[in-house]
C-alpha cells in the first residue's frame, strides 16, 4: 500500500511522517505522534471526544484523514497548557469546578470551548450550552462544565482589562 | 472501525477532479467527510479510490452573480453561515444552519456534500429548494470540462440518490435572491438539538402595502426523498391576508402529503408535524417582513 | 428488518406469453436489473448474484433462488431467494409471490414480496420506504425488459428454436459480468428482422429513474392538493 507524506505542525512542533491513505487523524495523533490526549469515543463523529483544532477551527479527528492535514496546523489538548506546564485558565477552571470526572470527554470539551472563547470573550450560558452540544459527557451532567467555561471567560476578561497579569497565554 | 484500504488522490483543480472521477473505477469523492467517513469507518461503504476535493479552492467561492447567490460545492457550511453576503441576501440560510448538526460538523461539512448525500431529513436540500436552487454539474469529456445545469426540483431521483450520472460532480449551487426585507423562517422538529429534522419547513414570503401575501415559498423536508415545495399552496396564498384561514389552508395541504414512515415516527405523526410546522413557519416568516 | 412490499406492473402481451417467459428462469432472470444468473443446482435452485445501488452504497448479494411453488393453471408462482452481501454488510431473504392475470387485453402482474434484511444493511437503511421505492423501480424496469424480451420472441420466426438472440441481449442487461450469463449461449442464429434494443443495464437504481418518474411523484402531490383546495 502506497504511503503518503504528511508534514504537519501540531502544538507548534513540526512533524513529518509516512501514512497509509486510510490512516485517520486520531490514530495518527495517538499512535504516530504519541499524543494520546485526543480520545476516540464513537469513531463516527457524534460524541466529540476526538475534537481537535484544525487551523483554529474544531474538527473531528475520527472523520479526518491524516493525509488531509498535510501542510496544516493543528492544536490538540496537549497544546493548551503553558510552555512551563502550568494549566491555562480554562483548564484551571475545569479543575476547580469539577468539570471532569473520568476525563474521557474532557480533551474534546476543552478544544470546543477554546474555539468558543476565541470567538467571543463573554459567552452566556446559552451560548456555552449551544457550543458543547457536539460533545457528550456521561459523568458530570454538563453543569460544572458550563460553570467552568463561565469562570474561565470571566477570568480571561479580567486579565485583559488592566491587570498586570500577562495576557498572551489567555486563550491558548 | 477503520476504513478499508483505498488509494488517495488530491486534485487541485476542478478539471483534475472531474478527470479522475471519470477515469478511476470505483471512486468516491471526499468533500467534508462528515457523512462519508462514518460510513467508511463502519465499512458500510468501501471504495477503491477517494478523490479529496478539499484542495480544490475554485469550488469554495461564495458570491453574487447576475442577481443570484452562487455557492461553490466545497464551501464550508460554517463559512456560508457566517458570510455577510449570505446574511444579507438569503437570511433563511443562517437561520437554517442554526439547526444543522454542531459547529464541529459545520466547520468541515460542505453544502455540496449535503446536497449529494441527500438525506431526506437534511435542512440544506430544503433551503436550496426553497430558494429555487440551480445546480451546476461537471464532468470531464472530449478533453475538457463539460458543465450542465439542473433545477433543484429535478435533483432528487430517489432516496439518497441525486441526479448525478457516473463521472459527474456537483460544482456549484446558485440561489434566488429575494427582495430586501422579505420574511423568512425555518421551523423544525427534532428530538435533540442538532439532530436531522424529523420534519422541517422553510418558508419565505413578501407582502404588499395592504399586508397581504404576495410571493410565498414553502418547502417541507423529512417527508419524502427530496424536499417538497408546496407549489399549489404558494399559489393559493397569493393575495390573501395572513389569518387563520390562510394558515389552515397551508397546514391542511401539508397534512395531506404522502409521507414516509420509518423507525422514528409514524406517517400520522409526520403529517401532523408537517401541518403544524408549515403554519408556524408561515407565521414567523410573515412577522419578519419589513414594514 | 422485515417488510412486505406490494406492487404490480403491466405488460403489453398476453398472459400466456408473459407466464411462459416469466417462469423460464434462464430467460426472465436476466431481465431483472442487476441480476446475474449462475449455475443451476441439482435441486432446481439457481446460484446467482444481485447488485443494487442504494444511495451512496453499492450492495452485491450473492446467494440462490428457486421456484418454491408454481401453479400453471392459475398462473401464480412463489419464488424464494436469499443472499448475503459479498462485503459482509448483511443479508436479504425474500419470498416473492407473483400472479399473472389478464387486464383489458394486456397482462397485469401482481407481486407481493416479503423481504427480510439482516445485518448492517438493515440497521443503516432508511427503513421500509426506501426499500419499497427501490423495489417498485426495479420491478418497473423488470417489466420493461420482460416486455422487450417477449416482443422479440413473438416476432421471432418459429424456426429460431433456442431463441438465443434474446438470451444474448438479455445477458447484456446484467452489466457486471455479462459473461456469466451468456457464456453458455450458442452462437446467435439469424432470427427476426426486428431485434429489441438492448435494454439499459441498470445496476444503478438512480439511473433507472428519469425525469418522468419524479414528475409523476410531483403530479401525485399536486392531485392531493386539488382534493383539499379550500376557499
Amino acid at each position: 500500500m502506497e504511503t503518503r507524506t504528511v508534514r504537519v505542525v501540531v502544538n507548534g512542533i513540526a512533524y513529518e511522517r509516512q501514512v497509509e491513505p486510510r490512516r485517520m487523524l486520531g490514530d495518527f495523533l495517538r499512535h504516530d505522534l504519541n499524543l494520546t490526549g485526543t480520545h476516540y469515543g464513537c469513531e463516527h463523529g457524534v460524541c466529540g471526544a476526538c475534537t481537535v483544532l484544525l487551523e483554529g477551527r474544531t474538527a473531528r479527528a475520527c472523520l479526518t484523514l491524516a493525509a488531509q492535514v498535510d501542510n496544516h496546523v493543528l492544536t490538540t489538548v496537549e497544546g493548551l497548557a503553558h510552555a512551563d506546564g502550568t494549566l491555562n485558565e480554562l483548564q484551571k477552571a475545569f479543575g476547580e469546578c469539577h468539570a471532569l470526572q473520568c476525563g474521557f470527554c474532557t480533551p474534546g470539551m476543552l478544544m470546543t470551548l477554546t474555539e468558543l472563547l476565541s470567538e467571543t470573550d463573554s459567552p452566556d450560558e446559552a451560548e456555552i450550552r449551544e457550543a458543547i452540544t457536539g460533545n457528550l459527557c456521561r459523568c458530570t451532567g454538563y453543569q460544572p462544565i458550563v460553570a467552568a467555561a463561565l469562570l474561565a471567560a470571566q477570568r480571561i476578561r479580567e486579565s485583559r482589562t488592566g491587570s498586570p497579569a500577562p495576557t498572551a497565554e489567555a486563550t491558548e | 472501525m477503520k476504513p478499508s484500504e483505498f488509494e488517495y488522490h488530491a486534485p487541485t483543480t476542478i478539471e483534475e477532479a472531474a478527470h479522475l472521477l471519470g477515469t478511476l473505477e470505483d471512486a468516491k469523492l471526499l468533500a467534508g467527510g462528515q457523512s462519508l467517513m462514518p460510513m467508511m469507518n463502519f465499512r458500510y461503504l468501501m471504495s477503491s479510490h477517494l478523490i479529496d476535493l478539499n484542495g480544490v479552492d475554485a469550488l469554495t467561492a461564495i458570491d453574487e452573480k447576475n442577481g443570484r447567490l452562487h455557492i461553490g460545492a466545497m464551501a464550508r457550511q460554517r463559512d456560508i453561515e457566517l458570510a455577510p453576503l449570505v446574511r444579507q441576501r438569503a437570511p433563511l440560510i443562517p437561520e437554517a444552519y442554526k439547526l444543522v448538526s454542531h459547529k464541529q460538523i459545520r466547520n468541515r461539512g460542505t453544502l455540496g456534500g449535503s446536497l449529494c448525500q441527500l438525506d431526506p431529513s437534511s435542512e440544506q436540500p430544503c433551503f436550496t429548494a426553497a430558494l429555487d436552487g440551480v445546480l451546476t454539474i461537471a464532468r470531464y469529456g472530449d478533453g475538457a470540462l463539460q458543465l450542465r445545469e439542473l433545477p433543484m426540483a429535478d435533483w432528487a431521483l430517489m432516496y439518497m440518490t441525486p441526479a448525478l450520472e457516473e463521472g459527474e460532480l456537483l460544482v456549484n449551487v446558485s440561489l434566488e435572491i429575494w427582495p430586501q426585507g422579505h420574511g423568512y423562517a425555518f421551523e423544525e422538529f427534532a428530538r435533540r438539538h442538532g439532530d436531522y429534522a424529523i420534519v422541517g419547513v422553510a418558508a419565505l414570503c413578501t407582502a404588499d402595502a395592504q399586508d397581504r401575501l404576495e410571493r410565498v415559498s414553502v418547502t417541507v423536508c423529512g417527508v419524502a426523498p427530496g424536499p417538497v415545495r408546496l407549489y399549489e399552496v404558494e399559489a393559493a396564498l397569493r393575495g390573501r391576508p395572513m389569518n387563520q384561514d390562510s394558515l389552515r389552508l397551508a397546514g391542511d395541504a401539508a397534512r395531506e402529503l404522502d409521507v414516509m414512515t420509518d423507525a422514528h415516527v409514524s406517517n400520522d405523526y409526520r403529517q401532523h408535524l408537517a401541518g403544524v410546522l408549515t403554519e408556524r413557519a408561515l407565521q414567523t416568516a410573515f412577522s419578519r417582513v419589513a414594514r | 428488518m422485515a417488510v412486505t412490499i406490494r406492487s404490480s406492473f403491466k405488460i403489453e402481451a398476453s398472459p400466456a406469453d408473459v407466464w411462459k417467459t416469466m417462469i423460464d428462469i434462464e430467460r426472465s432472470a436476466p431481465c431483472f436489473p442487476g441480476a446475474e444468473l449462475k449455475e443451476k443446482q441439482p435441486d432446481e435452485s439457481y446460484k446467482g448474484a444481485f447488485t443494487v445501488k442504494l444511495g451512496p452504497l453499492t450492495l452485491k448479494f450473492a446467494g440462490k433462488f428457486k421456484i418454491a411453488q408454481q401453479n400453471d393453471a392459475e398462473r401464480t408462482v412463489v419464488v424464494s431467494a436469499s443472499g448475503t452481501d459479498t462485503k459482509g454488510r448483511g443479508g436479504a431473504d425474500a419470498q416473492i409471490n407473483a400472479s399473472v392475470s389478464e387486464d383489458g387485453g394486456k397482462t397485469k402482474v401482481d407481486v407481493v414480496s416479503d423481504v427480510n434484511l439482516s445485518g448492517t444493511v438493515a440497521q443503516y437503511g432508511r427503513g421500509a420506504g426506501m426499500i419499497e421505492a427501490l423495489s417498485q423501480q426495479l420491478l418497473n424496469q423488470f417489466a420493461k425488459n420482460l416486455t422487450a424480451l417477449i416482443e422479440s420472441e413473438t416476432q421471432a420466426q418459429p424456426a429460431a428454436g433456442t431463441a438465443s438472440t434474446p438470451e444474448n441481449n438479455a445477458a447484456t442487461q446484467t452489466g457486471t459480468n455479462a459473461a456469466g450469463a451468456s457464456a453458455a449461449a450458442p452462437a446467435p442464429q439469424p432470427v427476426a428482422a426486428k431485434r429489441p434494443a438492448p435494454p439499459v443495464a441498470p445496476l444503478d437504481a438512480g439511473a433507472l429513474m428519469r425525469k418522468a418518474m419524479w414528475q409523476s411523484i410531483r403530479n401525485f402531490f399536486a392531485r392531493l392538493f386539488r382534493h383539499k383546495q379550500q376557499n
